[in-house]
């Protein structure tokens, strides 16, 4: 018997074992979307290259491909983490959650683990999916033309433009796990349509914060915007890049944190009955 | 083995207080009716027994922790069945192996003796299942976790009139001295037979919480075709044959518990039942 009331690897695997296994149907109709929209987007853009005959290895095309795979990495990434707390959908499923003998950590984290880490893994395998999938649907097609898979190296800035350092690239994942974090408060918070809720609440924000900040700056500075960047060059701010990137990352990371922190505490306080 | 200790509760919609300063302790080892009109709070005191509302005020502890912290000690020694749930669509056997083993006490024999007793064996897919078959299948799983608490809501609606008596016969099978089972229902001639104890409450108070034992050594519960009612009856409610009647059992007669007559007789005229059990 498992007695420790904190965490328990233990309990937390047959935690995971039973999400997988009373839901595997659902996870794995997920996947085949996600393989499925990929493989699309790839053939659309080799048969636009076939017609126009610009299929060419190198940076450039390596580079758009990644861009679109990283437009829908960001895209399914908070898709995905917006249905972590699917299982507190309704009332019955609720009771059904709240009641599993696991402690609230092992839950969330269980979740956690299937919408931020495993999707990882789960997109790469999808990514390479779809990309020998195009690699074989045009090789057939276009026997004259050397159709080759997508070198993921073009990722890192010693091969290609994609980022142009690892510092960039770092930010560019930090970004990324901010955005998808906001998306797991999100699934916490409303269980229902979580993703459009989020949507919608972060536009609101947005718009709250730019109202603010642009009224702040009209009334600081006379010249409104070209004051305020007249303010910074007065006192002599200078951005060096790497730190610039540096703080970036440190400040997105704290902000994920938090929110992930924060989904956490929402989730251990949550009742049958939604109160919010 | 429950305690409820000054119990506020409301829900934010609504006006008034749902419970207020209610307090109730439950003991190990019976089956308790919680009996009620609709809208009294029982099915939300049942999710305040097991952690899933959390008191606004007061403290509700099961083995002397506090339910709303709900950790997997206290989890896994307490199992609810709503009257309505959800089951995955997977295969019996399939749930059972992801589910056991959150349950030490878990047996499979039992789960199949129980099973059986619904007529149902372990080859069943559950998304096949009708709702009342799905209901016999969470029951029997409930059970055979051999948790010390088992709460069950409303759990014959739906049920078909043979699963009724089943159902008698399935509680009987299941219970021992270790289990505590609390039912909360409306169709009190479904367990009438099988209640311990029992607790009548009303706009957060308990009207009644007394044993079967003593409610039938205190009460006297008669059915008479006769339009002549006894001048000592405490309660009185015509019926088909022609009297029901509580009266004080001072010959110290058997009579079987009727819980609707007395549930009746509880609302119209609680003092003067309270003061039978009071003497």
């Amino acid at each position: 018997m498992i007695q420790n009331n904190y965490f328990s690897f233990e309990r937390f695997s047959l935690l995971l074992k039973k999400d997988f296994m009373e839901s595997w149907r659902t996870i794995l109709l997920r996947f085949v979307t996600l393989y499925a929209v990929l493989a699309v987007v790839f053939c659309f853009l080799c048969y636009k290259d076939c017609q126009l005959g610009t299929i060419q290895a190198g940076a450039e095309n390596n580079v758009r491909y990644l861009g679109f795979t990283l437009f829908l990495f960001f895209g399914f990434g908070c898709i995905f983490a917006s249905s972590m707390m699917e299982k507190m959908q309704s009332k019955t499923k609720r009771i059904s959650y709240l009641m599993t003998p696991a402690t609230s950590f092992e839950k969330y984290f269980s979740g956690f683990v299937q919408v931020v880490v495993l999707f990882i893994v789960a997109f790469f395998i999808a990514f390479k999916l779809a990309d020998f999938t195009r690699v074989a649907i045009f090789s057939i097609c276009y026997p004259s033309l050397d159709i080759i898979s997508i070198d993921l190296r073009y990722l890192v800035p010693k091969n290609g433009e994609l980022f142009n350092s690892w510092q960039a690239l770092i930010v560019g994942f930090s970004i990324y796990l901010f955005y998808q974090s906001l998306f797991v408060l999100g699934s916490t918070l409303w269980y229902k349509k979580p993703f459009i809720k989020t949507i919608a609440a972060g536009v609101v924000i947005y718009l709250i914060f730019i109202t603010i900040n642009g009224t702040l700056i009209h009334f600081l500075f006379p010249n409104n915007l070209f004051g305020f960047f007249d303010a910074i060059r007065y006192c002599n701010i200078t951005f060096d890049k790497i730190s610039t990137l540096r703080n970036i990352t440190i400040l997105f990371s704290c902000l994920t944190l938090f929110n992930w922190i924060m989904a956490y505490f929402r989730f251990k306080e949550s009742e049958i009955i939604n109160r919010i | 083995m429950v305690t409820i200790e000054n119990l506020t509760f409301d829900y934010r919609r609504s006006q008034k207080k749902l419970f207020d300063d209610f307090s109730l302790s439950i003991e190990k080892g019976k089956v308790y009716g919680l009996l009620g009109k609709n809208g009294v709070g029982k099915s939300t005191l049942l999710y305040l027994m097991t952690g899933l509302l959390m008191p606004k005020n007061g403290k509700i502890s099961f083995n002397y922790v506090d339910v709303a912290k709900r950790l997997p000690h206290t989890l896994q020694d307490m199992y609810i069945v709503p009257e309505e749930f959800d089951l995955p669509s997977m295969p019996l056997r399939k749930y059972v192996k992801c589910n056991e083993s959150f349950y030490p006490r878990f047996s499979m024999e039992d789960l199949e003796k129980y099973l059986q007793c619904f007529e149902l064996n372990m080859d069943v897919n559950l998304g096949a299942l009708s709702m009342g078959q799905k209901k016999k299948v969470y029951m029997s799983f409930a059970l055979a976790t051999n948790t010390s608490l088992l709460v069950m809501d409303e759990p014959t609606n739906g049920l078909d009139i043979p699963a009724k008596s089943q159902f008698r016969k399935f509680i009987a099978l299941g219970m021992n001295e270790d289990k505590t089972i609390i039912i909360s229902t409306h169709q009190v001639r479904d367990i009438d037979n099988l209640l311990e104890h029992v607790i009548i409450m009303d706009h957060s108070k308990v009207l009644l919480n007394e044993p079967v034992s003593n409610i039938c050594r205190k009460l006297l519960f008669v059915e008479t075709s006769s339009d002549k009612i006894a001048e000592n009856s405490l309660f009185v409610s015509p019926s088909i044959q022609g009297n029901s009647m509580i009266l004080p059992n001072t010959e110290n007669e058997e009579s079987a518990i009727n819980l609707e007559l007395l549930f009746n007789a509880m609302l119209s005229d609680t003092e003067k039942l309270k003061g039978v059990f009071n003497n």
